[in-house]
């Protein structure tokens, strides 16, 4: 049977498939999109799959965020130290961050509901889907995948969740950033001293600029690759109904037929 | 005769079907129907993955972020330091975010929810009587959830 061979020719596609990342619309909470977006801006457009405005959001967040030392201060601050606290910030970077801040969160929502309508017309119209991609340096198919498997290996290591659901841009995004904060944040080593009980060293070698960038990551990591397998497997499943639907329901099918 | 079975969507049900169609069923003969599961009027706003058990993992993420950055702050000037209370707050966020959803949904949830014993599509084959073990053989291998051989007239 003939496939439609890409889905430039749909006006109202639901997944587009490279060898590289299978992007797709499905439904989202629009407030989920915002709310990651608050633990780091550019993180909302990541999960929708918007990655050049997520990407330069994130890069965005970590200079500004860095260079005004709003880590260290928001650190101070809910620690009671406020003096320490206004002492540290930048104030020739500081302004800077507002702006851009409420963008990436008023964004956010405004293009989850946008590709929601998307979702439920390319639901509607039965947009056919590709389910296998491959070109000379890899290889991506549809398949059913374990959400719990994805969750399991972004909490071994940020990343390998995504490497696993073939979500390579988020994965090699997440892995690089992982490293470069985990060193700069001396993460390592203030794990090496908490577990030999040395608390008073750890808390003296962690460095908050970075390591306060660490939570949202982690989390991030596990929620995005456990919630975009689950949506694989739905994408999957669709095909496959599709595709069963069109080949394997001849209308004179007839069981009272013994001709075979 | 009639086989009537079910699988999950799976590759192993496209592997089925082609393994029948080599050994020499027709592909006329071959009839697959895709369940449709029952679930809730889709919506935009508000609680859309209400049915598909994602919404187990929004408030346990959401959660765990929130006690894990406080944690990770408090740690500065609490004795176990910042990875300690950082890991602490991961879990302790995670599980009160859970446990929130779990009650939350349990409450919502006045249908009965489906479980994963769901067989997700039912395939019926037609063939002669001594193809029948062949199909069943078959089926079988490639992980059938359930077969029935069903006898009819001449």
């Amino acid at each position: 049977m003939e496939r439609i061979p890409s889905t430039k020719r749909l006006r109202r596609p639901k997944a587009y498939i490279s060898a590289f990342e299978a992007n797709h619309v499905h439904l989202r909470n629009p407030w989920m999109t915002v709310w990651l977006s608050a633990t780091f801006p550019g993180f909302g457009h990541i999960f929708l799959g918007s990655y050049l405005k997520g990407f330069l959001l994130v890069i965005w967040e970590v200079i500004i965020n860095v260079n005004a030392n709003l880590n260290t201060a928001i650190m101070y601050s809910f620690t009671g130290q406020f003096d320490l606290a206004m002492s540290v910030l930048d104030k020739r970077w500081l302004l800077f961050y507002i702006s851009v801040f409420v963008y990436s969160l008023w964004d956010a929502h405004r293009a989850t509901v946008c590709m929601n309508k998307y979702s439920i017309l390319a639901d509607r119209n039965h947009a056919p889907i590709v389910p296998v991609k491959m070109n000379s340096i890899e290889f991506n198919y549809l398949d059913k995948r374990q959400p719990w498997l994805a969750a399991f290996w972004s909490l071994a290591m940020p990343g390998l969740g995504h490497l696993y659901i073939h979500r390579l841009l988020t994965g090699f995004f997440i892995l690089i950033w992982w490293i470069a904060i985990t060193y700069f944040s001396r993460l390592l080593e203030a794990i090496h001293y908490s577990f030999l009980g040395n608390f008073s060293q750890a808390t003296a070698i962690a460095n908050p600029i970075w390591l306060l960038f660490l939570p949202s990551l982690y989390a991030f990591a596990i929620y995005d690759s456990y919630v975009t397998a689950v949506e694989y497997n739905k994408l999957f499943e669709m095909e496959q109904a599709d595709f069963l639907k069109e080949d394997y329901q001849n209308p004179d099918f007839d069981i009272n037929d013994v001709t075979f | 005769m009639l086989v009537i079975c079910t699988f999950d969507h799976s590759l192993h049900l496209e592997l089925a079907i082609t393994k029948l169609e080599q050994e020499g069923i027709k592909k006329d003969n071959i009839l697959a129907a895709p369940l449709e599961r029952r679930k809730e009027e889709k919506k935009i706003f508000d609680t859309i993955h209400h049915s598909d058990g994602i919404s187990l993992f929004d408030g346990a993420l959401t959660l765990g972020t929130v006690f894990m950055v406080l944690g990770t702050i408090y740690g500065f000037i609490w004795t176990w330091g910042p990875i300690i209370w950082g890991l602490i707050g991961l879990f302790v966020g995670t599980g009160s975010g859970l446990m929130l959803d779990l009650l939350f949904n349990k409450q919502k949830s006045s249908t009965k929810k489906i479980g994963d014993n769901f067989s997700e599509v039912v395939i019926i084959i037609k063939c002669s009587e001594d193809q029948a073990s062949m199909v069943k053989q078959v089926l079988w291998e490639h992980n059938s959830l359930g077969v029935s051989l069903v006898g009819i007239k001449k």
